[in-house]
């Protein structure tokens, strides 16, 4: 395993980066009424940016579909 | 003929075979019993009363020549995502209210050539996502049913149909039979076809089956597949590992319940080990909360582009933010998907389950308009293992509540098998009684 990269944003940067593409897509309006989905997607990001993956290992996994009946 | 509303599956379908009951029997009685709790209960869009009679009148005759089908004279609700030849799939959208099918989904089909018969479409929230449907809880109708499978819950858990089909993306096969004190059973991944069914997330959606009991979901499972170890008995003692951080994670009332399945288990026969996952609760929910935003996004962005003012506020919020997030992440969240699930698939090298609450909560008051908890369901429709939710006792309210049971990956019929057992030795909760 390797250390995830020091420079990942944490979830309070992640809900800005959000906050400022969801004003620049749909205006402020929207990015308001948006926030609070923002703010969960936010959280998500954080721990799935801090998660350590082995460099060239760990193929996406395809959800079941090589279990063969 | 009230009371046979009540027959299991198993029972039902062993009578008319044997021919002490009628396909035509059958059908009745569950439009009788639809008819007697419908104006409140709201768990169907459309009963195809028609139809479903000339379908089991056929099956009659079928029975007077000698012909015995696995499912013969099974009545089951189609949740409306799910299409049926001739039938609107509205999916709880108003636009296709004329979207008529032309050809059974592969399920519905598959289920009719096994001398089953849909009875009618099942209410769904909008496009199996969160916006409710107007169904409500068979045991207290100021709660929500669950959702997103509300109406096919509904139904089995008020004894209004023998067997229905749900899907499940996050939660939504489960969470609405334990909510409403039905079985609810997810195979693994893939193994029931989707075609002709409305997609939602393509790599989290499943379909599942809702029954009054494991056997029936077994019975109904076996025939599908064919393949009769679903409805073997159980050889040995199980093992079975309780995974402490859903207790922790659960309401009192329900971490006590919890327990004390846990020891009656134990007390027949089973193995029981307390265990902690090998990574983050939180990080398994993060990497599915994700994928299924970027999929919901991706599914749904063309034609809430179209017809936004159409939808509830649910899909266009969750597509107005999937389109967001920086694809970077999305794809780490697969490659985690993969990491996370071989831990899991690990674990079923030293027990033959796994045990956890199906929810954290009984059923939530409608008021709060949300259809409850997905965070104990959605970890095992991210790794696509089979899981089944018994309906095990109730709270101090009267209302009911689950044990959920997680199998290895294609260890669909052992699961099934081993949910039998349980089932056997916990027993069956009391149908809701209406006045």
């Amino acid at each position: 395993m390797q250390p995830a990269p020091e420079s990942e944003p944490s979830a309070e940067e992640f809900a800005r980066m959000l906050r400022r593409a969801a004003e620049e897509r749909y205006g402020a309006d929207r990015a308001q009424a948006l926030d609070g989905r923002l703010q969960s997607t936010a959280r998500w990001l954080a721990l799935i940016a801090a998660a350590p993956l082995e460099f060239a290992a760990d193929p996406p996994d395809r959800s079941g579909l090589e279990v063969e009946r | 003929m009230s009371e046979l509303n009540e027959l299991s599956a198993a029972e039902l379908v062993a009578r008319v075979q044997r021919r002490e009951l009628s396909a035509r029997d059958t059908v009745l009685t569950n439009i009788d019993r639809i008819d007697q709790i419908e104006s409140w209960l709201h768990a169907w869009v459309l009963v195809d009363r028609d139809g479903a009679l000339r379908a089991a009148d056929d099956l009659d005759e079928r029975a007077v020549r000698g012909e015995v089908l696995p499912l013969h004279g099974l009545p089951f609700g189609v949740k409306d995502i799910i299409d049926v030849e001739g039938l609107p799939t509205e999916a709880g959208f108003p636009p296709y209210r004329q979207r008529i099918a032309r050809r059974d989904a592969s399920i519905v089909a598959r289920l009719r050539t096994l001398g089953a018969i849909p009875l009618g479409k099942t209410h769904t929230t909008q496009f199996a996502f969160s916006d409710p449907a107007p169904t409500v809880n068979p045991y207290d109708p100021a709660r929500t049913p669950g959702g997103s499978s509300s109406g096919s819950g509904a139904a089995i858990g008020a004894r209004s149909v023998p067997l229905a089909l749900g899907t499940q993306t996050a939660g939504s096969v489960l969470r609405p039979a334990a909510y409403c004190g039905a079985v609810g059973f997810k195979p693994t991944f893939n193994w029931i076809s989707r075609d002709g069914v409305l997609p939602l997330a393509w790599s989290l959606d499943h379909l599942g089956l809702l029954t009054q009991a494991a056997a029936d979901a077994g019975l109904v499972y076996g025939a599908l597949l064919d393949d009769p170890s679903a409805t073997s008995a159980l050889s040995g003692a199980p093992r079975i590992a309780f995974i402490e951080e859903f207790g922790e994670r659960s309401e009192p009332e329900v971490a006590s319940h919890l327990h004390d399945v846990r020891s009656r288990l134990a007390d027949a026969g089973a193995e029981m080990i307390d265990i902690r996952l090998p990574f983050e609760l939180d990080l398994l929910l993060a990497v599915h909360h994700l994928i299924m935003q970027v999929e919901v996004a991706e599914v749904h962005r063309a034609q809430v582009a179209e017809l936004r003012e159409s939808y509830g506020p649910a899909i266009p919020a969750e597509v107005d933010a999937g389109a967001l997030i920086p694809a970077i992440y999305d794809q780490q969240a697969r490659r985690l998907r993969g990491a996370l699930g071989r831990q899991v698939d690990a674990l079923f090298d030293s027990y033959d389950a796994l045990l956890l609450p199906t929810a954290s909560n009984v059923a939530p008051p409608r008021a709060l308009g949300s259809t409850g908890d997905r965070t104990f369901q959605a970890p095992w429709s991210l790794l696509g293992t089979p899981a089944i939710t018994l309906p095990t006792g109730f709270d101090t309210t009267g209302l009911p509540i689950g044990t959920q049971l997680i199998g290895r990956r294609g260890a669909d019929a052992a699961l099934l098998r081993l949910a039998a057992w349980a089932e056997t030795s916990l027993g069956l909760i009391a149908p809701p009684v209406f006045a």
